[in-house]
């Protein structure tokens, strides 16, 4: 059982009692922090706007199915996931459009990045930033669920198979799994040259 | 040179800070002679700071019109809540086009054969020349030919009646005699 703060797992009681009101104020708990989730997931504001007000819809809509078991923020989150891959499903452009190029942004809709307007470090950290998603967004869906909770929600084993519905174990086997697929990764380790050889004294 | 197989998923549980204390101890020792394995090591903490380029902005926050909208699309989802259940439902079951695709694609094909399948050719009156199948039910042609029969049969119906008689005459007509050569000799045969 994941230790919730008591101001959430008392609005948690009142709101699953039916209660509007003390589901507005875990909204207020915890918007901010899904919405910078949402946009770490997407990399757009705008959609992560809605990503996020949609996953808190979701959750009062299913309230009763969570359980307890993990943190309510990891629940979220599992939904705010559920709820990009639909969206990402529905707006997944046809392959012809894919001979396009370019960036995308977290639709993988092609997007004009304006370069000159940001510093040198800034536009470096955010095309490295564009590419892991890109990668990420390569895994399969329950891959990309656990390196997304493990990593970005950063919450544990434990919770992270119980907002899930799973075992410990497999979560495990999930982030080996997922962890070795970006391994394998040129584009992810295209800057693993020099460095990594002085590090294991090659 | 690669990394000892058993060995991988130990790695990857130290990169997530899983091992008790004895499995690092044991992975520790490993890697003081392994070489694949410091190498598929490094990989693995490469992969995973390179995932860390993706930063979670603590600048971002909910703005007020976030909350309004929030509390817009509660009160709606509440006050359509079944037909917000349906249609998220249709919505969420809605195929995507992989699948709808090659679905419709079938089906048109399947419109097409039907239509350019050859009919079977029609008479002048328009009908198909397959003969029609009669809505009246056969009568059991076995039944012996007595009035007992004959009044059950029309009690029941007499257009049975009257298939019954045709079925039975149709049966009962003996061949006609065929007429050779050989038939005057039959009329000189004494009785």
């Amino acid at each position: 059982m994941e230790t919730e703060a008591p101001d959430t797992r008392s609005l948690l009681d009142q709101a699953r009692a039916g209660d509007a009101e003390a589901f507005g104020g875990i909204c207020r708990l915890h918007g901010s922090r899904l919405l910078r989730q949402a946009c770490a997931l997407c990399g757009d504001l705008t959609l992560a706007e809605d990503l996020a007000q949609d996953t808190l819809v979701e959750a009062w809509r299913c309230l009763q199915r969570y359980d307890g078991r993990c943190q309510f923020f990891t629940w979220l989150c599992a939904i705010l996931l559920n709820r990009y891959r639909n969206v990402r499903r529905k707006n997944r452009p046809w392959p012809g459009a894919a001979f396009g190029g370019g960036e995308q942004d977290g639709l993988g809709q092609p997007t004009v990045v304006d370069h000159a307007a940001q510093p040198d470090d800034a536009v470096e950290s955010s095309e490295q930033a564009a590419l892991v998603r890109q990668c990420i967004k390569t895994l399969p869906a329950k891959h990309q669920q656990v390196i997304y909770l493990r990593f970005y929600v950063d919450d544990s084993l434990e919770g992270i198979a119980a907002a899930l519905g799973c075992s410990v174990g497999t979560v495990k086997s999930r982030l080996f799994h997922a962890l070795e697929k970006l391994r394998k990764m040129n584009a992810l380790n295209a800057q693993l040259g020099d460095s990594t050889k002085k590090e294991v004294g090659l | 040179m690669k990394p000892c197989a058993a060995n991988r998923k130990l790695m990857v549980g130290q990169i997530l800070n899983t091992l008790d204390a004895q499995e690092a101890r044991q992975l520790r020792a490993h890697l003081e002679t392994c070489e694949g394995c410091r190498r598929y090591l490094a990989e693995m903490s490469h992969v995973t700071e390179r995932l860390a380029a993706v930063k979670i902005n603590p600048d971002i926050q909910a703005s007020e019109s976030f909350h309004r909208n929030v509390a817009q699309k509660l009160r709606a989802a509440k006050r359509d809540s079944l037909g917000g259940i349906l249609r998220a439902y249709i919505q969420g079951r809605a195929p995507h086009w992989r699948v709808a695709v090659p679905v419709v694609a079938a089906l048109a094909l399947i419109g097409v054969i039907l239509v350019a399948w050859p009919q079977p050719p029609k008479n002048a009156a328009g009908r198909s020349a397959a003969p029609a199948v009669t809505l009246v039910s056969r009568p059991d042609n076995d039944l012996a030919p007595t009035i007992a029969n004959y009044q059950r049969t029309a009690n029941q119906s007499l257009e049975k009646l009257d298939a019954l008689l045709t079925c039975q005459n149709k049966q009962a007509s003996p061949a006609l005699p065929s007429y050779t050569a050989a038939t005057p000799r039959l009329a000189n045969e004494p009785f």
